[in-house]
């Protein structure tokens, strides 16, 4: 395809060091991220891991949001 | 250190993941089009300064995405640990946006921006084109589906308690999908994201601009911000508007916090433009009031009143009652669960059960409860009023001055002045870090203001929250504070080194214009 400038502006070209700033790049975003999914496996195994779950079920649930009736009868109701 | 609360640390630790994550989020959601918009100018012109452009800024894009993707992960595990009440409790609701957004984010976006970095040299343009798009569209998918998650929590419709498995469930799918409050969330959110891509690239433009830089790319790029950041700044007003007149419908205490109403006012309701909020004198002090104000953006009308909190409160006190007789006829379905007057008690006011509910986070039986015990519990639904005030103003002030730049900035663009007003120039430079206090506010807005609730007349948050030590929330705390600070050391390095490089490094490739070689030339280079 011919390449379309706008005049007056000019293109030099490639410097030799093109292709290893690319992989650079991509080695430094590589790393970056492979020590973050690592620190995050680590947090995820110290914190919340299976040991550290909270298992709630049903009537542990029902215990901790609506407890026993109370002796009380319902101000509310007649 | 048994003093230490676990459900202010659990607290702590979400609004910090969540502030956190969201750093990221709306640069993606911006910056995608941004890219998007350049690429298609390069399919349809042919001229390859665009695509340099997409490239460039598209590496940008790289360190953001690489540095944001999988922080929020860590909201979804603190789920299962800190707020194991609230995840039985509503994860049939609220577990599937959660999941499609998952779904989103690691399969649609990622595959697509992984075909936007390597499928330059694989793709054809118009391919590729597509791709880009497609990297657009996932990224606002994927905020689609936690919005409508988040939506939820602020108007819980589309889903009811069952008294057999104790535990909200659907009742229909599509109310949840199509709640308004989701609807108008998501539209103001992904505009205020379109807006801080807009000020990433006019900031860095500028920067460029000002040093006499990558003129050719500079000038392009500041032209597609102003434009699409000024059509973005415009509807974040226009959609915060109905983001506003809904919170009047469904969250009338969040409304009445955020502009420190007090007491009920005659209609139509003035707006407090500033003012010290006095919570203890339930006044604010040094108001400055514009009349009607208020009252036509909340209400939409001249002859509805806004109410003020001690209205509220009193409404409140009701639904507290209201939800006792709720709270007291499930108790007694328990035993006799075919009870047809039970079941009929129970249905009349199991709206407000979670009224009642209120009773328990303050630590009081709600069977016992006295009236004092009641309006001790109503007052307690009335949030951090200065909080709210203040980040709103802030908020919505940042908000004008992006459109003053971008308006400006559009202006300049239009007549070829970048070089008469470096002062603006040099403004947008250092408005940079402002979209995200904008948006981080806003976030700060919405769930502070729906405090004391985690899902608004559904569940206060105090009894969301999982039975587990104060020490253990403060080890994983601890644990995302080093986490968290070290990333975001790592993305500040990692996007100031390239952005200094600027395209002709990134790229490999030296694009000189005319002005830029005469900047040269005056620097004696």
């Amino acid at each position: 395809m011919t390449r379309r400038l706008p005049a007056g502006y000019t293109m030099e070209a490639r410097p030799e060091g093109a292709p290893k700033a690319e992989r650079r790049f991509l080695l430094e975003l590589g790393v970056v991220l492979s020590l973050k999914l690592a620190a995050i496996g680590l947090l995820w195994y110290l914190f919340f891991g299976p040991t550290h779950e909270v298992k709630v079920t049903p009537a542990a649930l029902d215990r901790h949001l609506f407890i026993a009736p109370s002796s009380k009868p319902n101000p509310s109701r007649s | 250190m048994d003093s230490l609360d676990p459900v202010l640390l659990s607290r702590i630790q979400f609004g910090l993941t969540a502030l956190y994550h969201f750093l990221f989020v709306p640069l993606t959601l911006g910056l995608s089009f941004i890219l998007a918009i350049m690429e298609s100018t390069y399919v349809m012109t042919g001229r390859e300064i665009w695509r340099d452009m997409t490239k460039f800024w598209g590496k940008l894009f790289a360190i953001n995405f690489a540095m944001g993707v999988a922080t929020g992960i860590t909201m979804e595990f603190q789920f299962g640990t800190n707020w194991a009440y609230y995840s039985h409790y509503v994860g049939d609701i609220f577990g599937v946006p959660l999941a499609i957004e998952g779904l989103m984010a690691f399969f649609l976006e990622s595959t697509f921006v992984g075909l936007f970095f390597f499928g330059w040299n694989r793709l054809s343009k118009v391919q590729h084109l597509a791709v880009t798009w497609l990297v657009a569209l996932g990224s606002n998918l994927s905020a689609l589906w936690i919005l409508i998650a988040n939506g939820w929590m602020q108007n819980p419709v589309g889903a009811a308690f069952n008294y057999h498995t104790m535990r909200m469930e659907v009742t229909s799918m599509a109310d949840v999908i199509l709640n308004p409050v989701a609807q108008a969330k998501f539209v103001h959110t992904v505009s205020a994201g379109y807006v801080v891509g807009s000020v990433f690239v006019l900031s860095i433009s500028a920067y460029y601009l000002l040093k006499g830089r990558h003129m050719a790319l500079a000038k392009r790029s500041l032209a597609v911000a102003a434009s699409f950041g000024l059509a973005s700044a415009l509807s974040v007003v226009v959609l915060g508007d109905e983001s506003g007149y809904l919170t009047t419908q469904n969250q009338k205490m969040k409304l009445a916090a955020i502009e420190a109403e007090w007491h009920t006012t005659a209609a139509p309701a003035s707006f407090t433009v500033f003012g010290i909020p006095d919570k203890d004198a339930k006044e604010t002090r040094y108001a400055v009031h514009v009349p009607w104000v208020l009252g036509l953006i909340a209400t939409r009308s001249l002859d509805e009143p806004v109410l003020g909190m001690d209205d509220l409160v009193k409404n409140t006190q009701g639904r507290i009652r209201s939800g006792q007789i709720a709270y007291s006829a499930l108790q007694d379905l328990k035993t006799t669960p075919l009870d047809a007057d039970l079941q009929r008690t129970f249905s009349e006011h199991q709206n407000d059960l979670g009224y009642a509910l209120l009773l328990k986070s303050i630590g009081v039986d709600p069977a016992k409860a006295t009236d004092a015990d009641i309006a001790k519990a109503a007052e307690s639904t009335v949030p951090h009023v200065a909080t709210l005030f203040w980040s709103f103003r802030i908020m919505v002030g940042l908000g004008l001055l992006f459109i003053f730049m971008f308006a400006f900035a559009f202006w300049t663009s239009a007549t070829q002045r970048f070089e008469r007003y470096r002062w603006f120039l040099r403004l947008c430079f250092y408005a940079l870090p402002l979209p995200w206090i904008s948006t981080e506010l806003g976030w700060i807005v919405a769930e502070t203001g729906r405090q004391p609730w985690v899902i608004e007349g559904i569940l206060p948050t105090q009894l969301a929250a999982s039975s587990i030590s104060g020490v253990q929330v403060l080890g994983s705390l601890l644990g995302f504070v080093i986490f968290y600070s070290t990333l975001a050391v790592v993305d500040f390095y990692l996007m100031r080194r390239y952005i200094l490089l600027g395209p002709d490094d990134v790229l490999a490739k030296k694009l000189v214009a005319p002005e830029e070689r005469r900047a040269l030339r005056a620097r004696g280079a």
